[in-house]
C-alpha cells in the first residue's frame, strides 16, 4: 500500500463536452491514505471531473494515477470505482453475487473467469455490506440503499488502494449509510486512499481528512486539514467564499446543504 | 420411411441444433445492453447480403455473413462515435437493408418471392457445404460467448463501470454486433432472417421468468432455444410449412409456459419483504 505518495496527480486539467467548458484548470494531489472529499454543486463539473480521473472523458492537462500518466496506466484493479445508479431493473436478472464478482474484471479484462478466491472475497463483502440473505438475488428486486451497498462491496473487490466513489449517498437509507461510513472506516484504516463526490459530507465527514469545492468547473476552495476545524471556523471559513463567490455570480450560488454536514453544531471528529 | 432418414432433414436438425444454441448464447447479451432489436435490425442487412449472392452467383451464406458482419461493424461505429442513438440506428439498418435487398433482387432478375425462403427459412435448399459452414461458425460464435461471459456480462451490465475498470468496451461492443451478425447469417436457413431475433430474444425471456441470475437465464435460454428450434423444425416438416414461424410459435408457447409457471409460484410463495 503506497502510504503517503501522491496517488493521483492533477495539473491544469480542463473539460471541454460539444464546445462547452466543464472544468478549467483544476490542479491537486490525493496522498497515500487521505480521504479527499469533492464538494459542490448539482452541475459544478463533479462528476465530470471523476471521470476525467478514471479515462472516461476526454481532457486538457495531466492526470497520473500511481505516478503513472493516465495514457499509461493499466493497473486499474489498483482503483474501485462506484458509479452512480443506473438502472438495472430491465434487461436481464443480475444477482448480487454475480453484480459484486463483475468488480473482478479488471483484472481479467481480456479473459478468465473469477478465481475461487475472488469468489470467497466477494462472499465476504456481501456479508460485509449486509446483503448476506440477498446473495442469490437480483438487484432490480432490491432497494435503492441494497443496490447501493452492491455496488460498493463492488468496488471494494480486490481490495484496491484507491477507491472513487461518485455520489454513493444519494437516495440511500440511513442503514446503508451507516454501513457505508463503517465500511470506509474499515477501508481507511486498511491504508487505502479515498476519493468522494458528494453534495454533503453527512456521515462521513467524521472520516475526511480534506475536501475541495467545484464551483462553475473550478476550484473555488480548498479545506486542508477538515479534522483539526472546529465547526464554527468551517462555518466563518465558508461564510467568507460564500460571500466572495456571490460577488461574482449569483448563479453560481453553493446551495445551503452543500456546507450543512461540514458546519454542524460542535466540533468534527 | 421416416422424415427422418433424408439426409436434408438430418441436416436441417444439425442446422436446427446450432442456430438454436447460438441465437440465445448471444442473445442474452443483447437483450441485457437492451438492443433487443438489433438482431432484426441485422436480419434486414443480411437479406442485402443474400441479393448481393443471387447478383454476383456466389452463395448466398457467404455474401449475407459478410454483409451483416459490415453492418454490425456500422451499427456499432454509429452508436459510438457519430452520437447516433441506439433506436435511429437500427432504423436504418431496417430500411437500407430491406431497400438494398430488394433493389438487388431485381437487378439479379429475381422476384422479391425468391428472397422468401431466406425470410422465412427452408430446410430443403441447405447444401453440404453451407452446412459446415454453419456448424463451423456456430461452434466459434458459442465458444466464443460462452468464454467471454464474464467479460461480456460487466460490460452490458454496467458499461460505465467497465470502462473505468480498464474493460475493453469498445472492443466487445463490436465483439458483440459481429458474433450476433453470424449468428443470424448462419440461422438463415432455418428461422429466416425475419425471424431470427425472435430465436434471440423469446427463449431469453422464458429463461429470465424463471431464473434471478444472469448465467443462470443464459444457460436456460439455451436450452429454449434448442427445444424451440429442434421441434419446430419437425413440426413444419410434419405439416410441410416453412421452418421459420413454427420455430417461433414453440418459442413463444415456452414462454408462455414460463410466465404462467411464474405466475403460479408467485401466487403460492408471497413476495419476501425487502429491507431498506
Amino acid at each position: 500500500m503506497s502510504i503517503n505518495r501522491a496517488v493521483i496527480e492533477v495539473e491544469s486539467l480542463g473539460v471541454a463536452i460539444d464546445g462547452n467548458h466543464i472544468l478549467h484548470d483544476i490542479t491537486f494531489e490525493v496522498q497515500g491514505g487521505e480521504f479527499l472529499a469533492i464538494l459542490g454543486h448539482n452541475g459544478s463539473g463533479k462528476s465530470t471531473l471523476i471521470r476525467t480521473l478514471l479515462g472516461l472523458q476526454r481532457h486538457t492537462g495531466s492526470v497520473s494515477l500511481f505516478g503513472t500518466p493516465q495514457n499509461e496506466f493499466r493497473s486499474w484493479q489498483r482503483i474501485g470505482y462506484l458509479s452512480q445508479d443506473n438502472d438495472h431493473t430491465t434487461g436481464v436478472p443480475s444477482s448480487v453475487e454475480e453484480v459484486v464478482l463483475s468488480g473482478t474484471m479488471a483484472k481479467h479484462r481480456w479473459f478468465g473467469w473469477p478465481t475461487r478466491s475472488e469468489k470467497h472475497q466477494a462472499h465476504d463483502l456481501i456479508e460485509r455490506v449486509g446483503l448476506g440473505a440477498h446473495i442469490r438475488r437480483p438487484v432490480s428486486q432490491l432497494s435503492g440503499g441494497q443496490r447501493q451497498r452492491a455496488r460498493i462491496a463492488r468496488a471494494l473487490i480486490g481490495a484496491p488502494e484507491l477507491i472513487i466513489m461518485d455520489e454513493p449517498t444519494v437516495g440511500v437509507d440511513a442503514q446503508s449509510l451507516e454501513i457505508l461510513n463503517q465500511i470506509l472506516a474499515e477501508e481507511i484504516q486498511r491504508g487505502a486512499s479515498i476519493v468522494m463526490v458528494t453534495h454533503e459530507l453527512g456521515i462521513v465527514r467524521n472520516l475526511v481528512n480534506r475536501t475541495i469545492t467545484l464551483e462553475a468547473g473550478k476550484i473555488c476552495d480548498t479545506c486542508d486539514n477538515v479534522m483539526d476545524l472546529h465547526a464554527a471556523s468551517l462555518r466563518d471559513h465558508y461564510e467568507e467564499h460564500h460571500a466572495d463567490s456571490h460577488s461574482e455570480s449569483d448563479a453560481h450560488h453553493v446551495p445551503e446543504h452543500d456546507v450543512r454536514p461540514v458546519v454542524a453544531e460542535g466540533p468534527l471528529q | 420411411m421416416s422424415i427422418l432418414s433424408y439426409s436434408f432433414m438430418q441436416m436441417a436438425i444439425v442446422a436446427a441444433i446450432v442456430t438454436g444454441l447460438t441465437a440465445p448464447a448471444v442473445g442474452t447479451f443483447i437483450v441485457q445492453r437492451r438492443l433487443a432489436l438489433l438482431g432484426d435490425g441485422l436480419g434486414h442487412v443480411a437479406l442485402t447480403g443474400v441479393a448481393l449472392g443471387l447478383l454476383t452467383g456466389t452463395s448466398p451464406l457467404t455474401t449475407a455473413i459478410i454483409v451483416a458482419i459490415v453492418g454490425a461493424i456500422v451499427i456499432e461505429l454509429l452508436r459510438t462515435y457519430a452520437k447516433t442513438s441506439g433506436d435511429i440506428a437500427l432504423a436504418m439498418l431496417f430500411y437500407g437493408g430491406i431497400a438494398g435487398g430488394v433493389l438487388l433482387t431485381n437487378l439479379a432478375g429475381d422476384s422479391a418471392a425468391t428472397l422468401n425462403r431466406y425470410l422465412f427459412g427452408s430446410i430443403t435448399t441447405m447444401s453440404s457445404s453451407d452446412l459446415t459452414l454453419v456448424v463451423v461458425l456456430g461452434a466459434i460464435v458459442l465458444s466464443v460467448s460462452l468464454a467471454l461471459s464474464p467479460q461480456f456480462f460487466a460490460f452490458c451490465h454496467d458499461e460505465n463501470h467497465a470502462r473505468a475498470s480498464g474493460v475493453p468496451t469498445r472492443v466487445y461492443g463490436m465483439l458483440i454486433a459481429v458474433l450476433a451478425a453470424v449468428t443470424i447469417a448462419v440461422s438463415m436457413r432455418t428461422v429466416g432472417l425475419l425471424l431470427v431475433s425472435a430465436l434471440m430474444v423469446m427463449p431469453v425471456a422464458a429463461a429470465q421468468q424463471l431464473r434471478p441470475s444472469f448465467r443462470g437465464t443464459h444457460m436456460l435460454s439455451m436450452a429454449f432455444g434448442l427445444i424451440s428450434a429442434v421441434a419446430g423444425l419437425l413440426i413444419s416438416a410434419s405439416i410441410d410449412a416453412q421452418p421459420g414461424p413454427t420455430i417461433v410459435l414453440v418459442a413463444m408457447a415456452i414462454f408462455a409456459a414460463a410466465a404462467a409457471t411464474r405466475g403460479v409460484v408467485s401466487f403460492r410463495r408471497p413476495k419476501e419483504a425487502i429491507g431498506g
